[in-house]
């Protein structure tokens, strides 16, 4: 995610990029700009940051770039643990620091579509709602995503993009059920799912995967009183090209995607206090439902959410 | 014995439709709507079930509302008439027991309807996992979506429950078909709350096999009435090895008619209810032990009846009740 980031931040007209640190030297000169050895030294050198390392590291560099008073974007989960959140939560409150955390689904103009409907009304009350992602395993530094430690495997790293997704439709969650092929020890390959139950009412069945070699697929349904609407990543593209070997390439070309979007309102919310539209505050909730959804694969039993404290701004 | 149930005009077409098998006559409690039935596939009516059992019948279907299975059952049963009766088996443990112990006593043979072992694309499935192609499996995710039934569908003292009971039976039928595994444990939320109705319609089943396998299950009333399709049924299989997807209705032409003022589909896939009407009749003629037990329609159920049990707890619940 972090080259994905990098191309983003370039397309932002008010930003410049500064430096990169990588724990691989190597990797951080394929940027072609200023490296660190020092993340910290990087830190004081930039204005902004961006932290795209392994989950479980998230908090120290987070923690480091709100104490240099400086505005940070962490790819999503926020950190690996409920621990890790609190501290980083309180830290930024303390400091009153911009922390926006890639919670890229919001993004998507198809699953804004989807919450655009439910919120018009399309499905009358929502009821039930069944919502999707599957790829492969994903590759990174030291294979990090095969280490449950590190990455806390497909709950934590895919299944929270959606958990986030039907919070920001249904709002907070009452309980949580879930079960995941973690016990198996099968390597490069995790498969989870999970039932919400939402205070409001909602029942939500969630698949998370990085067992599907064919491909990416992304679905998402919402039925209701009234109605139903969904979407499937596999829905006809609006532009498709063939090659001779029969390869072909599909695609729904934007003028701006996801992830520039995203970064492109981190700026924004830097520069002129623009709230985007994923907030600390839904992070950390989306992290919480998603700790429990791996608490009660080892419990084997439902989860009740905490009540928590007040969030205040 | 009776049209209550849908599913009794298709039997009856696929019973017109299998040369060594004779369509001999119905009965309903309902006379009107017997009457109509037998005009409309030519074959007698019998407004008792006197009358009708004092023809030499080799099989009875009993299409009925879920509650009277077992008062049908037993009447076929003491006139010694093979059956095939309509999912879900029954309305409860207790019932369901006393039809298989019946059937057992008086020697009857029990099918139960699981017509859905009979799609092409599912068996295909079970030959493939079988295979080892996909090596071991790991979890699984069904859905047996419908829209909403109606009628007796919808009334807890005919039905025995909305759409828990409804669909979790045929898809619980097929994963253990699939396995041979029993369901272990059940975790279910649902809920009321799209028809506004007292009766469940819709939810999700989560449930763990003895062979460590978990499968997740949507069987809700979730379809609206401007959706192009009843429902579904799927099943996607995560193997060590690979993975299996079965969308066994999705066999569909679009059909875009004014009259209609929707989007609608059309299935040109087989018909399953021939495949399952063909082997009960074989069952008859060769003497088969039932290809679908009783035993496997109470397996199915008590799956169903475990989702309510947990759903009312909130808790997970362990098999067998």
């Amino acid at each position: 995610m972090g080259r994905k980031h990098f191309e983003s931040f370039k397309r932002v007209a008010s930003v410049t990029l500064c430096g990169v640190y990588d724990i691989d030297p190597n990797k951080a000169k394929e940027s072609g700009i200023m490296t660190c050895q020092d993340p910290c030294h990087l830190i004081r050198e930039c204005d902004i940051i961006c932290v795209a390392t392994p989950t479980d590291t998230h908090k120290q560099y987070i923690l480091e770039a709100i104490a240099a008073r400086k505005p940070v974007f962490v790819e999503k989960p926020l950190c690996r643990t409920v621990e890790e959140a609190d501290e980083i939560v309180k830290t930024a409150r303390k400091y009153k620091a911009k922390v926006m955390v890639g919670h890229v689904v919001r993004y998507f103009n198809q699953y804004a579509a989807i919450k655009k409907a439910i919120d018009d009304g399309c499905v009358g009350k929502p009821a039930i709602a069944r919502i999707t992602r599957c790829s492969k395993f994903p590759k990174a530094s030291n294979n990090w995503f095969n280490s449950r430690e590190k990455s806390g495997g497909v709950i934590l790293d895919l299944m929270i993009h959606d958990i986030d997704f039907l919070i920001w439709c249904f709002g907070d969650v009452e309980r949580v059920y879930a079960r995941d092929i973690g016990r198996q020890k099968i390597p490069n390959k995790d498969y989870a799912l999970a039932i919400l139950r939402f205070k409001s009412g909602v029942i939500a069945h969630l698949e998370a995967s990085w067992a599907h070699a064919g491909g990416f697929r992304a679905r998402v349904e919402v039925a209701g009183t009234g109605g139903l609407v969904s979407y499937d990543s596999r829905h006809p593209a609006s532009l498709k090209v063939e090659h001779a070997d029969g390869n072909a390439v599909r695609e729904n070309p934007v003028e701006e995607n996801a992830n520039q979007m995203e970064i492109r309102e981190f700026v924004e919310y830097v520069l002129n206090n623009k709230v985007p539209r994923i907030t600390l505050h839904d992070a950390y909730e989306a992290l919480k439902v998603s700790l429990a959804a791996l608490e009660s694969v080892k419990l084997r039993e439902p989860v009740k959410l905490s009540k928590g404290e007040k969030w205040i701004e | 014995m009776s049209y209550a149930h849908m599913h009794a005009r298709g039997y009856s077409q696929c019973l017109k439709n299998i040369p060594n098998a004779e369509f001999a006559g119905l009965y309903d409690d309902n006379a009107a709507r017997g009457r109509e039935m037998a005009r409309l596939f030519g074959v007698k009516f019998y407004n008792t079930e006197k009358k009708f059992f004092a023809e030499k019948l080799d099989g009875v279907i009993i299409c009925s509302e879920n509650s009277k299975h077992l008062a049908m059952a037993e009447a076929a049963a003491r006139a010694k008439v093979h059956i095939l009766c309509e999912k879900p088996i029954s309305v409860n443990m207790k019932s369901a027991n006393k039809m298989l112990a019946v059937a057992s006593k008086t020697g009857v043979k029990l099918m139960i309807a699981f017509p859905c072992r009979f799609i092409p694309s599912v068996m295909k499935a079970r030959r493939v996992l079988d295979s080892g192609e996909i090596g071991r499996v790991l979890a699984i995710k069904a859905t047996n979506h419908g829209s909403l039934p109606g009628g007796w569908f919808t009334q807890k003292k005919f039905s025995g429950g909305g759409a828990i009971m409804d669909h979790t039976v045929h898809v619980t039928d097929l994963l253990r078909w699939f396995m041979r595994s029993e369901v272990r444990t059940v975790y279910a939320e649902l809920d009321n709350s799209i028809h506004n109705l007292k009766i469940d319609d819709c939810g999700t089943l989560f449930f763990e096999f003895e062979n460590g396998v978990f499968a997740t299950l949507d069987p809700s009333w979730s379809r609206p009435k401007s959706f192009p399709v009843w429902g579904d049924v799927t099943i996607d299989i995560i193997g060590e090895k690979g993975n299996i997807y079965v969308d066994a209705f999705s066999e569909v032409i679009d059909v875009y008619d004014d009259n209609v003022g929707r989007h609608c589909c059309r299935g040109w896939g087989s018909n399953a209810d021939l495949g399952l009407v063909k082997n009960f009749v074989d069952m008859i003629m060769y003497n088969r032990t039932p290809f679908i037990s009783g035993y496997d329609g109470i397996k199915a159920m008590e799956v169903a009846l475990g989702a309510y049990e947990s759903a009312a707890k909130k808790k997970v619940i362990n098999l067998p009740l």
